[in-house]
């Protein structure tokens, strides 16, 4: 995905999260709607964009309702990579996958983010933590569904598209 | 460096690995003081987050008034029997007020100030707030330009909400109280010789200890803030859930249930010290 699609894309996000996003929550639990693009983007799109403008937003949220700066661009960065490896081994084009990456994308960056945070500042116990994570991996899933089904289906190339290589052989 | 740079992607991620860590470590000594760029970086959230708040909270509020109707005129109802129980204890209470205007000039000869006299009120809206973070931090739309200034006290219409962690001219981030490693001291509501102190658990709630072991408190009383430190006096904290003894270390322990519901806060009062 270019940059000059990315960036808006993280901007609402971030809008979104922060303002409107307050009237959907269950269990005092919101979706994580900039972690979800630092999850689909390098997983469903050539580059490095979801990652690089991922870090920015992390270090903005950072700014905006932490304490520490850093922590949240910190896990955003090593799921992004982590997405960027599995989009080697995972066919694009399923919904499985995008519950896999859901899953694994979301326990990884609240479990970095939250060791990181707890280096420093005497937080939540990890029982706790992970009380909530069942809530925001089932958001994070619904919320990149919906991207899949209205975006994501799009970056993803079928047999009949032209300009097909081989290395997209595996998803036949 | 031949090294360097045939890795050259992994050594790019851990020099930003890097730099991001000393940014986090950065910050953690230097907590509570944004620099230059990340003040700038809130003021145009902000200027961008307030009318998207308020749009939202207006098509909610209209959505929720319509929904409410019939739970609405359920509240009418008792309220009108309300009313009628408030008119019968108002003359009760002129009789009262007789009394407390006589002690008022008596206070006033004597140039008495009253500790509400040394506070100002700045009514404040929420306007961003992230439910996904770690943190009960959030921005309200005044700051520095209406004499808001760091530490200053948040309460809303339920009590005590926390404490101004950063200010800029039009905007203030507040920390909460179940947040911070601040400690607050209580008294009990019931018995107001009942005092002690209370911070964040970690977990969403309160919890702290009773100066005097022995003291009757139970589950249910009622805390107010004793205003001994950086909280006035008389705001609700929150209610006790739980009472133990700490055999140990001869503590009585209390377990709060905060007053305040932190995921939904739409309005605030910040209470700004006056200098006398």
């Amino acid at each position: 995905m270019k940059y000059r699609f990315a960036i808006p894309l993280f901007l609402s996000a971030f809008l979104i999260q922060s303002t409107l996003i307050n009237y959907f929550t269950f269990f005092g639990k919101a979706p994580n709607l900039l972690l979800c693009l630092v999850i689909l983007l390098p997983f469903f799109y050539e580059g490095y964009q979801g990652l690089v403008i991922g870090v920015v937003f992390g270090l903005i949220q950072d700014i905006c309702f932490s304490v520490l700066i850093g922590p949240t661009a910190i896990g955003f960065l090593l799921v992004g990579i982590l997405m960027k490896v599995i989009r080697q081994r995972l066919e694009w084009d399923s919904i499985i996958s995008v519950l896999s990456v859901a899953v694994l994308g979301t326990c990884v960056y609240y479990l970095v983010s939250w060791r990181i945070i707890a280096v420093f500042i005497d937080i939540y116990p990890l029982f706790y933590m992970l009380k909530g994570l069942f809530f925001v991996v089932v958001y994070n899933f619904f919320s990149m569904l919906l991207f899949y089904l209205v975006i994501g289906k799009r970056a993803v190339k079928h047999p009949q598209d032209k300009g097909m290589t081989g290395s997209l052989i595996h998803y036949y | 460096m031949r090294w360097y740079k045939e890795h050259w992607r992994l050594s790019v991620v851990l020099l930003v690995l890097l730099i991001l860590l000393a940014v986090t470590l950065l910050s953690y000594v230097n907590q509570g003081s944004n620099s230059w760029i990340g003040k700038r970086i809130e003021s145009a959230a902000t200027f961008v987050q307030e009318p998207i708040s308020s749009g939202g909270n207006a098509v909610a509020n209209t959505i929720k008034g319509l929904f409410q109707f019939r739970s609405i005129l359920e509240e009418n109802e008792k309220l009108k029997e309300e009313n009628k129980k408030l008119e019968a204890e108002l003359i009760e209470a002129v009789l009262s007020q007789q009394e407390l205007s006589e002690l008022q000039k008596l206070s006033t000869s004597l140039n008495y100030i009253s500790p509400a006299d040394n506070y100002k009120h700045v009514t404040a809206s929420v306007i961003a707030m992230d439910n996904s973070h770690w943190f009960n931090i959030f921005t309200i739309n005044e700051g520095t330009d209406k004499g808001i200034v760091k530490d200053a006290v948040v309460i809303n219409e339920d009590g005590l909400v926390g404490r101004v962690y950063e200010v800029g001219a039009d905007w203030s981030k507040v920390i909460s109280v179940i947040d911070e490693d601040n400690d607050v001291s209580f008294q009990v509501f019931r018995d107001l010789g009942l005092l002690g102190i209370l911070s964040g658990d970690g977990s969403g709630g309160l919890s702290g200890y009773m100066l005097d072991d022995e003291a009757p408190v139970i589950k249910g009383d009622v805390l107010i803030t004793s205003g001994m430190e950086l909280y006035p006096r008389g705001i609700p904290v929150g209610k006790i859930t739980q009472v133990s003894k700490d055999k140990d270390a001869l503590l009585q322990k209390v377990t709060v249930e905060p007053a305040v519901d932190f995921s939904n806060i739409q309005k605030v009062t910040v209470i700004i010290a006056v200098a006398t």
